[in-house]
């Protein structure tokens, strides 16, 4: 066996096994603290699947993760490692229910598409600022993205207190959002609609991207070895700006997309976390964005699992924290399997010389 | 020699194997022996596993498989802790001294002697000046590292060695950066150590050297012993031909240059303003068409400065840099490359040359990405990508299992010829070369020689820089040589020039005038 392919083994196997410890956690916690632990464990492993609604409910909280996990991809492909994809999903968000509400040239689906294509700009040149100050100004490119995410935040929520703000109603939020702008829905009763197309579409696009055009390998280039870019002649800067361009602007158009379908107003009043969810689930899919559907579906079906439970049985879903803490422990600690894995690669090498 | 045999073996390892994480054998089943009071020296060529081997006796790597036994007993060593302790020292390639402290303060790093919670400065001077003194090391206790040359940094690195209690010390390819006369005065000190009864294992892939001072030695290739041997007993040709598998000789066909008009211009290139002492001072030079000027000197002296200044990765602070009339300060390392047509061999291939974690395709290719052949509309063109980079496998002799596999799969000599290959498989007008040959195996250094020489007489200007004097009296049809930044001689031809010559320069013993150094620049 090649050392190529004990790699790729290895890398399934670790994850499988990181997943497998920290549902196994899970599950003997809840066996600990529930008084109906067999009830508890049933809403949360098959709760997602047991009527079409929470099937819809499983893939409406997959799709954000979708754009987020991509996004991730794509930022911290030249390795530059920053955050702003929590940022521009919040400012994606806000921006697409500002279009849909104040801008009146177009209305109906050409608004909606007016307005993803302007969150796609916007939250694409925000992602820009980190960067560019990072490189004028040789600040740290992750404290950076990290602080000018509540910049993003407090601008934001201007916007939305100044303009969008419904005072009248009794939900706080903003303005009932144009129903003629939303999705079309695609399976009856649920929530699943034209969203989950663009996921995909953008899964594609995304790897297309990285692997696929001079551009994306050069970004990756870049993340492989960027002494090694620069001396080729690869523009540097140039690359790591398109870099966190795209992957600001995928992130964008997921808290974009969320406005035209799946809530009646927009009511964030704070980040939304959905930039940290993106790097779990990019780490699950080891950075690669052919694996984010799914890696996105794990995560989206253990948070439907756990958000079924807390609402059938006695257990938290905060549950689903731990699982998520124990998997990303696992994947992340490189001497994990590492000695096995050696073993193996001495054996391994050692037959192929004897069969020479 | 006759204690070999009835006393047990100072450090004995047996069946020793090792395996990187990215799958290369560096050791398989090496069975090695020193004794007390020998120079033992260890040969392969690189990436014949003689480091690896060392620093698993050094507790720096982990070993596989095997055994070590110390004095006949065995022992495990984890750590270089583990290896000082049971007085096994060992002198680095890189040397790992903190160049802002005093010899002394270096020499008692980790042991300090104290004064309450205070280190006692005396007692190190002290100290330091006691071990020199019983080894007749001389050296300036009170000298920072940063001031001193590389030979004299060595000296620290082996005293150091010694007065942590090192008997058995391990020195990687020590000749490496020395000149002719720094290797003669390190080959004194080591005859010393042995007449102390120390052992000392000699890592190195220069024949003459080990014939000269080792006793024994012990061969590998590809990770395999080829056996020991009394050095008195076996020839430079058997050695070579146990190192390599066959006997190489390094006769290539050189015809006489024939200069055409000027490539490269350098005028008046100064760089490293505000660092202290100026990496270059005042560099005047040109390149013709179709011939090879080389670039002699300790490392250190501003080679790499000058090639990374005329190759964009340094940005030009004074003085003029023109590549057929392009200036080299207005164009973006895209452009030197592209439109003034220069090929650059950088000299840290894994830092500079090659992505290692990217395929052999992605890294022959890197820098055609834009050529219509390869791309359309930015989306590329995945078919003439393989063709091409199954071409160039098997016109470079890259020696691998697909253009697929990663390149950090490769031995240092096939990396080698990536690089090579990405570089000089299209047209250019001026190559530079840093160190075509560091750490490489013969074969592929007379394959790459061969294509240097066909360039030339192609019509290419070339420039080379190597800390190797063979090396680069071989490929050059015309030299200067640096020191402290500066051309300190010029040689139109190096028909009788030898090489304690050029080291008397390298060294800044000596310097020509302002006029022979001239000749060095063409209009």
């Amino acid at each position: 066996m090649s050392n190529k392919k004990l790699d790729l083994i290895f890398s399934f196997i670790k994850t499988f096994l990181a997943i497998l410890i920290a549902m196994v956690v899970a599950l003997i916690i809840i066996v600990c603290i529930s008084d109906e632990p067999l009830e508890a464990l049933h809403s949360f492993l098959l709760g997602p699947f047991s009527n079409i609604r929470r099937i819809g409910n499983l893939v409406e909280n997959t799709v954000p993760l979708i754009f987020v996990g991509l996004g991730v991809c794509v930022l911290w492909a030249t390795g530059k490692r920053t955050l702003s994809g929590e940022g521009c999903y919040y400012f994606g968000g806000l921006f697409g229910a500002l279009m849909a509400l104040k801008f009146t040239l177009v209305s109906g689906k050409a608004l909606t598409v007016t307005s993803l294509v302007a969150v796609i700009i916007v939250c694409g040149l925000l992602a820009l600022l980190p960067i560019i100050v990072n490189v004028k100004y040789g600040a740290d490119d992750f404290v950076v993205s990290l602080l000018f995410n509540y910049v993003i935040f407090y601008v934001g929520n201007y916007i939305f207190s100044n303009y969008l703000m419904d005072i009248n109603s009794s939900s706080s939020g903003s303005y009932l959002l144009p129903e003629d702008t939303f999705f079309p829905t695609l399976v009856e009763k649920t929530k699943i609609n034209g969203s989950l197309i663009v996921a995909l579409v953008m899964v594609f696009l995304t790897w297309f991207f990285l692997y696929k055009t001079k551009w994306g390998y050069r970004i990756r280039l870049i993340g492989i070895n960027a002494n090694y870019a620069k001396y080729i002649g690869i523009n540097v800067l140039g690359m790591c700006l398109l870099a966190q361009f795209i992957g600001g602007a995928i992130s964008g158009l997921g808290g974009g997309v969320e406005m035209f379908g799946h809530n009646p107003r927009f009511a964030w009043f704070s980040l939304t976390n959905m930039g940290w969810d993106g790097i779990m689930v990019a780490t699950l899919a080891y950075y690669k964005p052919q694996y984010i559907l799914l890696s996105a579906l794990f995560l989206g079906y253990v948070r439907t699992g756990a958000d079924i439970m807390n609402r059938t049985s006695d257990v938290a879903s905060e549950i689903v924290l731990v699982i998520q803490a124990i998997m990303i422990l696992f994947i992340g600690a490189k001497a994990f399997m590492a000695g096995t894995q050696q073993k193996l690669r001495v054996k391994y090498s050692t037959e192929e010389k004897k069969e020479a | 020699m006759s204690t070999a045999e009835h006393s047990v073996p100072a450090i004995e390892m047996k069946g020793i194997t090792k395996i990187y994480s990215n799958g290369v054998v560096a050791n398989k089943d090496v069975d090695f022996s020193v004794n007390y009071g020998e120079i033992h020296a260890v040969m392969g060529e690189n990436g014949a596993g003689k480091s690896t081997l060392m620093k698993m006796l050094f507790g720096l790597e982990k070993m596989d498989k095997g055994q070590i036994l110390f004095e006949g007993k065995e022992v495990s060593i984890n750590s270089p802790a583990e290896a000082i302790a049971l007085k096994i020292g060992m002198v680095h390639q890189e040397f790992m001294l903190v160049p802002s402290l005093t010899v002394a303060e270096n020499m008692v790093l980790r042991e300090e002697p104290r004064k309450g919670i205070f280190i006692d400065h005396n007692k190190a001077i002290e100290e330091t000046k006691k071990i020199s003194e019983m080894y007749n090391l001389p050296i300036d206790p009170n000298a920072r590292i940063a001031d001193l040359a590389v030979g004299i940094k060595q000296r620290v690195e082996i005293l150091k060695a010694l007065y942590r209690g090192a008997k058995i010390l391990i020195l990687d390819e020590p000749t490496a950066v020395l000149t002719p006369q720094e290797t003669e005065e390190l080959f004194r000190q080591l005859l010393i150590l042995k007449e102390h009864g120390h052992t000392v294992i000699f890592i190195s892939h220069k024949i003459r050297e080990i014939k000269q001072i080792c006793d024994r030695i012990t061969i590998l290739k590809n990770g395999r012993s080829m056996g020991v041997y009394q050095v008195k007993d076996i020839s430079e040709g058997d050695i070579s031909r146990l190192m390599v598998g066959h006997e190489v000789k390094m006769n290539l066909d050189k015809k006489p240059a024939s200069p055409g008009k000027t490539v490269l211009k350098v005028e008046h290139l100064s760089y490293g303003y505000g660092e202290g002492k100026l990496k270059l001072d005042d560099v005047n030079f040109s390149v013709r068409k179709g011939e090879i000027i080389g670039i002699a000197g300790v490392e250190g002296n501003g080679q790499r400065e000058l090639l990374e200044c005329l190759s964009g990765l340094r940005k030009i602070q004074r003085g003029k840099v023109a590549i057929n009339g392009n200036d080299v300060s207005k164009m973006s390392i895209y452009d030197i490359r592209e439109k003034a047509k220069t090929a650059y061999i950088p000299q840290d291939r894994l830092l500079f040359g090659v992505a290692s974690g990217a395929t052999i395709q992605e890294n022959l290719l890197a820098n055609r990405m834009d050529y219509e052949e390869f791309s359309k509309a930015g989306v590329l063109k995945e078919k003439n990508f393989v063709k091409t980079a199954k071409e160039l496998i098997k016109e470079f002799t890259i020696k691998c299992d697909n253009e697929k596999q990663l390149v950090n799969m490769l031995s240092g000599g096939n990396i080698q010829k990536v690089v090579v290959a990405r570089e000089l498989s299209m047209p250019r007008e001026l190559i530079i070369i840093d160190q075509p040959s560091r750490g490489i195996d013969i074969g592929a250094t007379k394959f790459i020689h061969q294509k240097i020489f066909e360039l030339r007489d192609a019509g290419t200007a070339i420039l080379v820089n190597s800390a190797d004097l063979a090396e680069i009296r071989e490929l050059s049809d015309s030299l200067f040589v640096m020191y402290e930044g500066e051309i300190v001689a010029f040689f139109r031809s190096l028909d009788g020039v030898t090489e304690e010559q050029l080291g008397e320069y390298m060294l800044g013993i000596k310097k020509q005038t302002p006029e022979e150094i001239k000749e060095a620049f063409h209009e």
